[in-house]
């Protein structure tokens, strides 16, 4: 009897423990269903009326469509090439024998070591001398390939397709392009779920790459707009409350679907 | 004949690895290196012309103490470093015993939930923190009225805002830890633990001798991944608190970011990437190690 209620107690602290974690977002989310005076009200007010008026406020008055826009379209098109690029050199790097193979691999692998943070100064000067500051292209492109990307796919085409399907498809004459397209590709299903969750995750989170490439607000994602919202004077907190719970919903929506990659990808101790 | 054929392989090779080794050469492996010319530049966007200057700009970095220094900063991201990493590591592997403990129920929910703020971008993490940090409506606060005591501004106090800068961090990362620690807890076969008790080791005992030691290599990769997060944020306490006040939460990656592209001293923030890079060296090529390991 006496271990039954130590054991409901602690179920019941883990939980108010676990409530108390996550907080904040809920706080924010909630808050954006609060109207804009009751936010500030003195004496402050816990509960107060539902409302969508700041969900129709932050559309009406700010870029925000624009910039969700702009996300969608970086998010997509950025994991579309991730995916199509990292399983091309994933194919060579697994199963196709070349000379310089390791060392492309070594060479691949050891981009990891330098982070974004490091090389942003230089960054900005190669962006510049292309003319990609400001457009589609430097958000979308640079961003794509990523060694994460290669390695799990190498690793997954190395393991799971059996050289012998390549083997009999080359005897019956294909390609190494139409074996890529026809036989790779279609094999390769549970990688490309994989790599197409962690891309949209990072392009959609994303803010430093962004960041360099983007002053106008044209080309702005919904992660700048935010930070640049936020940043101004006056904020308008009731915007911003209903801007951020907007820009959470797609990630959710992918992460509740698809849960298990993102279990995998940081067990394979891939980082962000 | 040979020769052709090997030819012809490697031009096919090369052809698939194609778009990421453009892409990397481009915007990876390039401006690594030319990074490393520009620190000894003085190139600046506001003009078009760059000399050499040699050592001129580390020079500068390592002669400057005064408290918005780059080499301040650097000391500011160390502390912060000292603290987040141990308490993040113990934190996320209280996470795992919780979300791995017999005793618990809904454990799945529990991980979930625990896991949620890792999947979010750092410039939400925060701006939901500020505004339940908000002086006026922040929940913290509405909360100490409540009790009937005085409301506190959260971030605008130097040691506070140091505080909370990182414990958001940690909240932030800690069940991404907890999922590797999880992955490596639930790893070890339950026969072992049964083996050890029939052989009359006790809970503590089959802790230190089983859990312990098969966990070390989780506890190391843990260990080294926080490390390099700590040294490289930037973005979340960028939007969270700017670097302030004053420059209480101001470290290394937004120093360079800001002489870069607000004071527009490209050279300078390049030699300070360059010292930063050798920081962040030794501990990525350890992380490395442990991947290639793990392959």
């Amino acid at each position: 009897m006496k271990k039954k209620q130590i054991v409901i107690l602690i179920n019941i602290l883990v939980y108010i423990f676990a409530l108390l974690y996550v907080l904040p977002i809920i706080w924010t989310i909630i808050s954006s269903f609060r109207l804009e005076k009751d936010l500030f009200a003195y004496p402050p007010k816990l509960i107060s009326e539902f409302t969508l008026k700041n969900y129709v406020k932050v559309i009406q008055t700010t870029d925000m469509l624009t910039y969700f826009k702009n996300s969608v379209i970086v998010t997509v098109s950025s994991t579309i090439i991730t995916i199509i690029i990292s399983l091309m050199a994933g194919y060579a790097l697994a199963k196709i024998k070349f000379k310089s193979k390791n060392f492309f691999f070594t060479l691949f692998l050891s981009t990891l070591m330098i982070p974004l943070q490091v090389i942003m100064i230089s960054i900005y000067f190669v962006l510049a001398r292309i003319g990609w500051i400001n457009t589609y292209w430097g958000l979308i492109i640079p961003p794509a390939a990523t060694p994460t990307g290669v390695f799990l796919a190498t690793q997954y085409i190395k393991s799971s397709i059996p050289n012998e399907v390549i083997e009999s498809a080359k005897i019956d004459g294909a390609s190494e392009l139409k074996i890529f397209w026809r036989i790779i590709l279609p094999l390769c299903q549970p990688v490309i779920a994989a790599l197409a969750v962690l891309s949209f995750t990072w392009r959609w989170n994303d803010y430093i790459w962004p960041l360099l490439v983007v002053s106008s607000p044209k080309y702005m994602t919904i992660q700048l707009g935010l930070a640049l919202f936020s940043g101004e004077h006056t904020v308008q907190w009731g915007s911003l409350l209903a801007m951020t719970t907007l820009s959470m919903i797609p990630v959710l929506i992918v992460f509740l679907s698809f849960q298990k990659y993102f279990v995998k990808g940081i067990t394979m101790g891939s980082i962000k | 004949m040979n020769t052709s054929k090997n030819f012809r392989s490697e031009m096919v090779g090369i052809f698939f690895i194609l778009p990421n080794l453009i892409i990397f050469t481009l915007f990876v492996i390039f401006p690594a290196i030319s990074g490393f010319y520009l620190a000894f530049t003085d190139y600046s966007m506001l003009r078009t012309q760059s000399n050499f200057i040699g050592i001129e700009n580390f020079k500068t970095i390592f002669s400057d103490f005064s408290s918005s220094s780059f080499l301040r900063s650097m000391l500011r991201t160390f502390v912060f470093t000292a603290i987040f990493v141990p308490v993040s590591f113990f934190f996320s592997l209280f996470l795992s015993v919780i979300t791995t403990s017999e005793t618990v129920k809904g454990k799945n929910f529990l991980r979930t939930l625990f896991y949620w703020p890792w999947i979010l971008s750092p410039v939400i993490v925060a701006l939901s923190w500020k505004w339940f940090l908000d002086i006026d409506a922040g929940f913290l606060n509405i909360m100490l009225e409540k009790m009937g005591m005085q409301p506190k501004m959260w971030l605008l106090e130097p040691n506070l805002a140091f505080f909370w800068v990182t414990i958001v961090n940690i909240w932030y990362v800690a069940g991404y830890f907890m999922v590797m620690f999880n992955a490596a807890l639930t790893s070890i076969p339950q026969e072992v633990y049964d083996a050890a008790s029939i052989d009359g080791a006790n809970k503590w005992q089959r802790f230190w001798s089983i859990t312990f030691p098969l966990l070390r290599p989780t506890s190391i990769l843990v260990l080294v991944l926080s490390m390099i997060m700590a040294i490289r944020s930037f973005e979340l306490v960028y939007v969270f608190t700017k670097g302030g006040p004053g420059n209480a939460t101001m470290f290394m990656v937004q120093k360079v970011y800001e002489a870069g592209f607000q004071d527009y001293k490209l050279g300078l923030a390049a030699a300070m990437s360059v010292v930063m890079f050798f920081v962040l060296l030794g501990l990525t090529l350890i992380q490395f190690r442990y991947m290639r390991e793990e392959e």
